[in-house]
């Protein structure tokens, strides 16, 4: 019973620090629905589940918010997928990389990925692995992607 | 999170301390992330976040427990500044240990004591209060039941290091020198207490009414000890007990701890001793 108390006590507080983005969401033309918001939040617990982690706090979205929301290629058609599929690449690369990375750094990592030779595929976020991640993001340049800015 | 011991606090409270466990725990978390031991983020691997929670519990634990306090982060100081104080008095223990040590020990023993040196050099009584020291294969006397905190385990180990070096340095220097040589053989020391074996001789001796100057045996003492050990009207265990108890008083050092080490030492011999007596054959217990 307790721990059922303590479960919605979270989710009610990983809903709301995501409604605070409301404003920023609005910026961008983007809106999340309640109905978002609640699936954004399960995924949320699922893909911790998965991943073998545990959050304190209401959770990575809203970082994911503040630095994708300005991004070229979010749409907002298709922007609570999106940020579902970029939290779940979140948590995978958190664990891949034994929590090496700040989620800060990884965050950045991923920003500049997905703005540079993803194109904003989230699917290319989601299927490479770390390694490759930290190279385009760090290393990044590559004679195949030349022409690509987002790595300068 | 299932660690309120239910019999102790109401239902009523359980909710409130579940959370301020959580509370705790999220804390322990930005702390463990700020002292450095990882990079900062949202979220830990459970398995780090179990081992966070255990120390909590350990420390609360040390504390009175969940029960005792209304505001759980009090019982947090409280415990924390116990594990400081428990953290000082071990590190004073092991110079003890390490300043009285024989001038030879065994393999075992060495690695016992470096273990300890690396965990008290490292113990972190504020995030992993309960991990205990590593102490491998050197055998450790009293079983070390489920210590509250890690640091206890350690105050043990220590204690019983402390009593065994009075105990080798009891003994006359010749004899134990006469006593190591035959231990070295056949790589006793890789796994063996030198100190129990030590006793056991001491005992041995007693049990035939001779002296300590010499510690080793010759055959026909092994063969005086079967007929002695095996005689009716009084067991093997009773007679070992007497007389680890005669020879701490022998050499000294009757406190006790002392006497309760020397009667478990003797004892801890027994399986083998049964089955040495009965092939008539006492020349791996007595060397």
């Amino acid at each position: 019973m307790q721990e059922l108390s303590l479960s919605k006590l979270q989710l009610a507080r990983a809903k709301e620090e995501i409604r605070c983005c409301d404003e920023l969401n609005r910026l961008y033309g983007l809106t999340l629905t309640e109905a978002d918001i609640t699936e954004l939040v399960e995924l949320r617990a699922q893909a911790l589940q998965q991943t073998g982690r545990v959050e304190f706090g209401g959770g990575i979205l809203p970082k994911l918010i503040r630095a994708f929301c300005r991004s070229p290629y979010v749409d907002k058609h298709t922007y609570a997928a999106t940020l579902a599929d970029l939290q779940d690449a979140f948590y995978y690369f958190k664990s891949e990389s034994q929590d090496l990375f700040s989620d800060d750094e990884l965050i950045e990592f991923m920003e500049r990925v997905f703005n540079g030779v993803a194109h904003g595929a989230t699917d290319v976020l989601t299927t490479i692995s770390l390694e490759q991640l930290c190279r385009w993001a760090r290393n990044g340049f590559d004679d195949r992607y030349a022409d690509e800015e987002a790595f300068y | 999170m299932n660690y309120i011991p239910t019999p102790y606090i109401s239902e009523k409270d359980q909710g409130n301390k579940l959370t301020q466990l959580y509370n705790l725990l999220s804390q322990q978390v930005n702390s463990y992330q700020k002292a450095g031991h990882m990079r900062s983020g949202s979220s830990v691997p459970s398995e780090l976040a179990q081992e966070l929670l255990r120390s909590v519990c350990c420390t609360l634990d040390l504390a009175g427990g969940v029960g005792k306090w209304q505001d759980l982060r009090q019982g947090m100081q409280a415990g924390q500044a116990l594990l400081k104080e428990k953290q000082i008095r071990a590190k004073q223990q092991f110079l003890l240990v390490e300043t009285t040590l024989p001038e030879w020990i065994e393999e075992c023993r060495a690695d016992a004591i470096q273990a300890l040196r690396v965990f008290l050099g490292s113990y972190d009584p504020v995030h992993l209060a309960h991990i205990c020291p590593e102490t491998g294969c050197y055998p450790i006397m009293t079983p070390i039941a489920d210590a509250p905190s890690g640091i206890d385990s350690a105050a043990q180990i220590l204690d019983q290091l402390w009593w065994e070096n009075q105990i080798m340095g009891a003994f006359s220097e010749n004899a134990f020198h006469d006593f190591q040589n035959v231990f070295c053989q056949f790589d006793r020391g890789l796994s063996e207490n030198q100190c129990q074996q030590l006793l056991i001789q001491g005992v041995g001796k007693l049990l035939l009414g001779e002296s300590l100057d010499r510690l080793t045996f010759l055959s026909w003492e092994r063969e005086a000890l079967c007929s002695q050990l095996s005689a009716n009207g009084s067991a093997p265990k009773e007679q070992l007990v007497f007389a680890a108890k005669e020879l701490t008083a022998f050499i000294n050092l009757s406190g006790p701890k002392a006497v309760r080490y020397a009667q478990q030492a003797a004892v801890s011999f027994l399986p083998r001793l049964t089955v040495a007596l009965q092939s008539n054959d006492v020349s791996t217990i007595f060397l």
